[in-house]
């Protein structure tokens, strides 16, 4: 069976945390210019693929995003991002 | 570069993150060659450029959806095995992909296991075409039509005719979806005498093959309900053809027949029961004195789509 080893697993993890504390840190800068659709997307990806890496805390808040971004609710974005960016840098 | 030996297998996703996950699980499969699309625009000029083996896409993705990618691909290579990837909540989407082609989906996150499950059943599905060669489908409509059990040799065990091996052959052809993972690969709604009220099909099933086999289902469940004996623990009429199956349910007006591969548990069964319960209780008034008239029936569709979503795959 395959299966990823504990080094493999642990450079994947780590190469995902520091793409999407990139991403994050980059979308939080330009909150302001950023179209909700954008938002929703962000939400939608790190939703799909938290899971991927292991991170099921990432897929939760990923979801809680995409849902605010379709509501246009600004105010629950910021609390899900900062709430994100706590959990990333704890990863890191 | 990739090796020019090698089978390639495209994978396209808009999220770096998913592309960046299939990179680290390929590197387990140097035997192939991943080439990595991040939208469909990109996917179609890639598989311009060279022969592939199979593809993975993702459905949601901006500006041209993983959907329309299959259809566009779909049309140009028929015979390319793709698997689609979606999450939970697009179970809608997954049907469209398998009426579209798709040989199945994933849902996301995909992971080690399932992709590699993914590329196994592509291999079983490309080698089995292969060594089959092409089927002569001219004489499908009259055998169908001449569907008869007892001199196909179905009355008696062990003693299968060879014109029942042919259209078992012929049937494989039409209604099993090749490599496809979830079990179910047809479900036809029909009316007591066999007409077809609706079937969720993939996109190689013609409607005049759908009204034939409607017709011939009809024979098949007639058969067995005068033939087959009760030592089944099953509430439902189940037949094997080849390697598949088709199970029918009754009611009082309609029939339900789930073209299978694999098992269909109790629990699939019972879905497969209420659907149809609840679909002639909602059009009861409709079918009691019912002239053929399909759009007053077009609700149909719905319950099969709700059924297939419910059964394809076991809930884990």
């Amino acid at each position: 069976m395959d299966d990823f080893d504990d080094d493999e697993w642990a450079e994947m993890q780590e190469m995902y945390i520091n793409h999407t504390s990139k991403e994050l840190k980059n979308i939080k800068e330009n909150l302001d210019s950023v179209a909700f659709d954008s938002l929703r997307t962000f939400g939608h990806n790190i939703k799909g693929s938290g899971g991927m890496y292991g991170f099921d805390e990432i897929t939760t808040r990923g979801a809680a995003i995409e849902s605010a971004a379709i509501k246009e609710n600004l105010e629950d974005i910021k609390s899900h991002f900062d709430a994100l960016e706590v959990f990333l840098e704890s990863k890191l | 570069m990739p090796d020019e030996d090698l089978p390639n297998i495209i994978a396209v996703d808009d999220d770096y993150a998913v592309r960046m996950g299939m990179e680290f699980m390929f590197k387990k499969w140097p035997e192939y060659n991943l080439i990595l699309a991040e939208d469909p625009d990109d996917a179609l000029a890639k598989l311009d450029e060279r022969e592939y083996m199979m593809m993975f896409s993702d459905i949601n993705m901006p500006v041209m959806s993983g959907l329309d990618l299959l259809k566009i691909v779909k049309e140009k290579n028929p015979e390319l095995p793709i698997v689609m990837l979606t999450s939970e909540t697009d179970i809608q989407n997954s049907i469209t992909a398998f009426r579209y082609g798709a040989m199945d989906y994933l849902l996301k996150p995909p992971t080690i296991a399932t992709v590699r499950g993914a590329i196994d059943k592509a291999i079983e599905y490309l080698e089995e075409r292969d060594s089959k060669g092409s089927i002569n489908m001219d004489n499908f409509k009259d055998m169908v039509e001449n569907f008869s059990p007892e001199e196909m040799g179905l009355t008696k065990s062990g003693s299968k005719s060879t014109e029942f091996t042919k259209l078992v052959t012929m049937l494989q052809e039409k209604l099993i979806h090749p490599g496809k993972i979830g079990r179910i690969h047809n479900l036809f709604l029909l009316s007591k005498s066999g007409i077809v009220i609706s079937n969720l099909s993939a996109k190689n099933v013609e409607q005049t093959d759908v009204d034939i086999m409607g017709g011939m289902f009809t024979a098949v469940k007639d058969f067995m309900e005068d033939a087959v004996s009760a030592s089944t623990t099953s509430s439902l009429n189940d037949i094997q053809f080849g390697n598949f199956h088709v199970k029918f349910a009754s009611g009082a007006f309609s029939e339900l027949a789930v073209v299978y591969t694999g098992i269909l548990n109790q629990e699939a069964e019972d879905s497969v029961t209420d659907t149809l319960i609840a679909f002639e209780l909602e059009n009861m008034k409709i079918l009691e004195n019912w002239d053929g008239d399909m759009s007053k029936l077009e609700n149909s569709i719905q319950y099969l789509e709700n059924l297939f979503a419910d059964i394809d795959k076991d809930k884990s």
